[in-house]
């Protein structure tokens, strides 16, 4: 038996702790662990973006992440972006434009647009074509999801 | 809330032992006893992919992220030193780096996607070594000088003959990449790299780094280029005699980008381009990395 290692971190403002086997990935730690089933799992290899979470205020591929690295961090999935059952604008602007269909890509998505509109920074379509490329999708085309980022950055007067 | 865990349907198979050392010596000391058996890790963005599919198995993970004195930038009048842990989107966005060695922020910029440039770090770029990766031509072009320590040992290393070949370093087990040392480069010089992505987030297909010094007449005074993701190492190209002292014009260009050419013995083929297709493109993109180095040698963008 391998040691285990406890953690110790901030998940989506709560405090949480565990013994785990230092093998265990973050995304299987929010998955299996904190029972949050928001966070997708696509790849394991860092190329689909569908375990997308905040680690420290940053967007990061939970699968690529140990979860003994996460000890002291503060970690922030889907389900720590809305307050229960009622949609935030992200969410309800993905909702309006049709930029989800099967869903698997989506709570990905939602991080990475909550990340671009926190940074505050004047972005192009280009630009928002540029930052998700790490999240794929395999239904939309894409379209739908840069109209529903474009329209929340119009919103905030950050659409360049 | 605490939970107990079994762990008994982990996606990596290897059991491994983890340890997260806060000093560089703590670092040294595990590296030096489980030597072939440990891995570092660093950003973990091509490590853990690798122990997820099970290409790589550890026995002892050697994790550096809680070593503070990894992340610094540091300058002085000539040079700068990069600790390695320095992550890609740091490096694309220091303005030291932006002013004193564009083409190295610039390379980082263009490294995987947003996320991955979150949690990459430039050490561990470097010590991966894939042919196609993007610091690796750009460090060579700069004669970058990486810092190696071990327990009992420092020595330096030219980033020109760090690369031995795909995946595979001057790095010995029990060694650390500890700081990477660049040279300012100094007045009249520009420098630059060029891309050729098949998706933006794509690794090179192409990568070239230029170096371009000109002297108060506009005459090349000094050029290096190097070329990454053609062959399994970075080819890299000092200029001497028959380039010095011309014109960037066409003529020298085509020189330049023959000569380039010419060097490319045993390009790749794989699913993303041949071998051929990689050539023309080196060519291609030497010239336009040449042309943008040049210009911002004469102060331009
Ligand atoms: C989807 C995706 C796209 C990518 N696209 C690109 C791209 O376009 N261009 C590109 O260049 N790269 C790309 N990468 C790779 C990325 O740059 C990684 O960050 C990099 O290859 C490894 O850095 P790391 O810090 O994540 O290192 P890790 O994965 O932690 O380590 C990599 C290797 O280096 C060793 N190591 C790490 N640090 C040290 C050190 N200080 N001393 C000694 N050994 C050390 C480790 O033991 C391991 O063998 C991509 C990766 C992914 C997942
Ligand atoms: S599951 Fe993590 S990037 Fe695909
Ligand atoms: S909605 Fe199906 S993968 Fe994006």
């Amino acid at each position: 038996m391998v040691n285990k290692v406890k953690v110790n971190l901030k998940l989506n403002g709560e405090r949480f702790s565990a013994e785990i086997d230092p093998r265990m990935l973050l995304c299987d730690f929010i998955r299996d662990v904190a029972g949050l089933t928001g966070t997708h799992i696509g790849c394991m290899t860092g190329n689909c973006g569908a375990c997308t979470v905040l680690m420290n205020g940053r967007t990061v591929k939970s699968c690529t992440i140990l979860a003994a690295q996460a000890n002291g961090s503060d970690i922030t999935t889907i389900e720590g972006l809305s307050k229960g059952l009622e949609l935030n604008p992200i969410q309800r602007a993905f909702h309006k434009r049709y930029a989800v269909q099967c869903g698997y890509c989506t709570p990905g998505m939602i991080i990475t647009a909550h990340y671009l509109l926190s940074l505050g920074k004047t972005l192009s379509r280009q630009e928002i074509r540029e930052h998700i490329s790490g999240n794929l999708c395999r239904c939309t085309g894409y379209q739908n999801i840069i109209d529903a980022i474009e329209e929340l950055l119009r919103d905030k007067g950050l659409l360049r | 809330m605490a939970v107990n865990t079994g762990g008994e349907k982990e996606v990596i198979h290897q059991p491994f032992e983890y340890f997260a050392p806060k000093t560089i010596n703590e670092a040294l000391k595990l590296l030096n006893k489980y030597r072939e058996d440990a891995k570092i890790l660093a950003g973990g963005q091509s490590l853990v992919p690798m122990m997820n599919l099970g290409i790589v198995s550890p026995k002892y993970v050697i994790d550096i992220n809680n070593i503070g004195k990894l992340s610094e930038i540091r300058e002085n009048k000539n040079q700068i030193t990069i600790a390695p842990l320095v992550r890609h989107y740091e490096i694309a966005e220091s303005k030291i780096i932006k002013r004193a060695i564009p083409m190295l922020s610039e390379a980082a910029s263009h490294i995987g996607d947003m996320h991955i440039r979150h949690r990459g770090t430039i050490g561990g770029a470097i010590c991966h070594a894939d042919p196609a990766a993007d610091y690796a031509p750009v460090l060579a072009a700069l004669d970058a000088k990486l810092e190696i320590q071990s327990v009992k040992r420092r020595r330096i290393v030219s980033a020109r003959n760090f690369f031995k070949d795909a995946f595979t370093t001057e790095l010995k087990p029990n060694e650390l990449l500890k700081a990477i040392h660049i040279q300012k480069v100094g007045q009249r010089t520009g420098t630059a790299y060029q891309k050729l992505e098949f998706v933006s987030g794509g690794y090179a297909v192409v990568g070239v780094a230029a170096l371009v010094a000109l002297d108060g007449e506009g005459l090349i005074e000094k050029l290096v280029v190097s070329v990454g993701g053609v062959e399994r190492r970075p080819i890299t190209i000092v200029f001497n005699g028959d380039v010095l002292g011309r014109k960037i014009e066409n003529a020298t260009i085509e020189e330049i980008c023959g000569a380039v050419k010419d060097k490319i013995s045993e390009p790749l083929s794989d699913i993303h381009a041949d071998g051929e297709y990689r050539r023309s493109m080196a060519a291609v993109y030497t010239k336009r990395a040449v042309l943008k180095a040049a210009n911002r040698a004469l102060g331009g963008e």
